[in-house]
């Protein structure tokens, strides 16, 4: 088999034709054309050297050229860029409401000693209300601009990178920036409580631990042989990273619910609810201790996102009627 | 107003590359990489001939025969319209390196 045979079979599944005949065959060929003369060089290094150079040439064209050539191709592409502007103009609409009713509430309460500390504290409680508001914002924005729509592959796919992105945010967010908020917007308050003569000892809890340390913590619970509260903070762990994936999951329901029929769409969404309620009743019914045993936690930490995609994957899956044209 | 059609520019690499090529009167991705004294890299050598192509600068074909079962190479020429715009353009900065000297 020639050298390059298999990246070529690799880049005809992700290039456009044009791409293929201007970019990738000539460089495939050239590859080709070098080991076929180098073949009788007995100098090894030299052989390996020409054909690394080969490769390389390749690599770098995939990595430099590939991305610029398929956001041109996406933007050329009046339909996917429609879907996917229409979404994101949804979605970024969404968030904005969302995100100022989820921080409004608490801002009259909040009594800074002047504007500058007012507006800290609420600074300090924007990445709580963005964790909640950035996946349920994709998703309306997702619903609302495909639901009756024809969705090019392209559109989903690009949508579908977005949600991967939203969700590695996610994780960023609610790891990084939500315990750093939530500790620097405690210590705010007792600053102020001891300027005015109360003082306030700041004890951290699990929404102020860093990911590891609420693992830390879970484990020499669980070695003290305290499974309550080792199982608590077990599950929170496990919470705290299925979170993360919450954009995807959501997304994917989107594309199946703006795919279905409203009759079919309400008997599944109903079902998953139906489910997702006996999940609840289970959960809060459950013995903490059973918590402590990893699996346990892992499980009914991911039960929603894995709920949410199973019933996402079964909108996408089922078989539509085609339907009825004219009215006669 | 009618919109005006926008002036043809050539970048360095571009020039380079028909200079080149009406030199050589026809030549492969590589032999141009070769030529240019490394000017021209082999990983955008062919980024750079794909757009002159889609202006109309350059214009290719495969070659007749490949070696050993290989991919056909590709053989690149200058087109009129590319030997055009390079005697404009290197008329154009004889005369603004001539300005820009005063």
């Amino acid at each position: 088999m020639m050298p390059g045979h298999r990246l070529r079979e690799w880049a005809r599944r992700v290039c456009s034709e044009e791409t293929m005949i201007r970019l990738i065959d000539p460089l495939i060929a050239d590859l080709q054309y070098e080991a076929t003369e180098t073949s009788r060089d007995p100098r090894r290094r030299r052989r390996l050297w020409i054909l690394a150079a080969g490769y390389f040439a390749f690599w770098k064209v995939v990595a430099l050229h590939l991305p610029w050539a398929a956001l041109r191709r996406f933007w050329n592409s009046a339909t996917a860029g429609e879907g996917v502007a229409r979404a994101l103009t949804y979605a970024a609409l969404a968030f904005t409401v969302l995100t100022l009713l989820l921080t409004a509430p608490p801002l009259p309460h909040l009594h800074g000693r002047n504007n500058a500390e007012q507006a800290w504290l609420f600074v300090l409680l924007l990445p709580q209300a963005v964790a909640l508001s950035m996946p349920v914002a994709l998703f309306v924005g997702v619903v609302c601009a495909l639901r009756r729509r024809a969705v090019t592959t392209l559109a989903r796919r690009t949508i579908s990178v977005l949600a991967v992105a939203a969700s590695l945010a996610m994780f960023f967010i609610i790891n990084g920036l939500v315990p750093a908020s939530g500790e620097a917007f405690r210590e705010t308050l007792a600053a102020r409580a001891a300027l005015e003569g109360r003082q306030y000892v700041l004890e951290r809890g699990p929404m102020e631990l860093s990911l590891l340390e609420v693992r830390r913590q879970a484990l020499a619970l669980k070695r003290e042989s305290r499974p309550r509260q080792a199982g608590w903070l077990l599950l929170t762990f496990h919470q705290r990273v299925s979170l993360a994936a919450a954009p995807l999951a959501l997304t994917l329901l989107a594309f199946g619910l703006s795919r279905a029929r409203v009759r079919m769409a309400a008997t599944i969404a109903g079902t998953a609810c139906t489910v997702f309620v006996a999940w609840m009743f289970a959960a809060s019914n459950m013995d903490r201790a059973m918590l402590s045993h990893e699996w346990v936690a892992i499980a009914l930490a991911w039960f929603p996102p894995v709920l949410l995609i199973a019933t996402g994957m079964a909108l996408l899956t089922v078989r539509l009627k085609p339907r009825a044209t004219g009215s006669g | 107003m009618p919109r005006s059609r926008p002036i043809p520019t050539l970048s360095p690499k571009q020039s380079l590359i028909l200079e080149l090529l009406i030199d050589h009167k026809e030549m492969y991705g590589l032999e141009l990489v070769a030529a240019s004294r490394r000017r021209l890299k082999r990983g955008t050598v062919y980024v750079t001939l794909g757009r002159m192509e889609e202006k109309g600068l350059v214009t290719s074909r495969l070659e007749s025969t490949a070696d050993a079962g290989g991919l056909p190479r590709r053989i690149y020429q200058a087109t009129p319209r590319g030997r055009a715009l390079l005697a404009a353009w290197r008329q154009l900065t004889k005369h603004l390196i001539a300005e820009f000297a005063r």
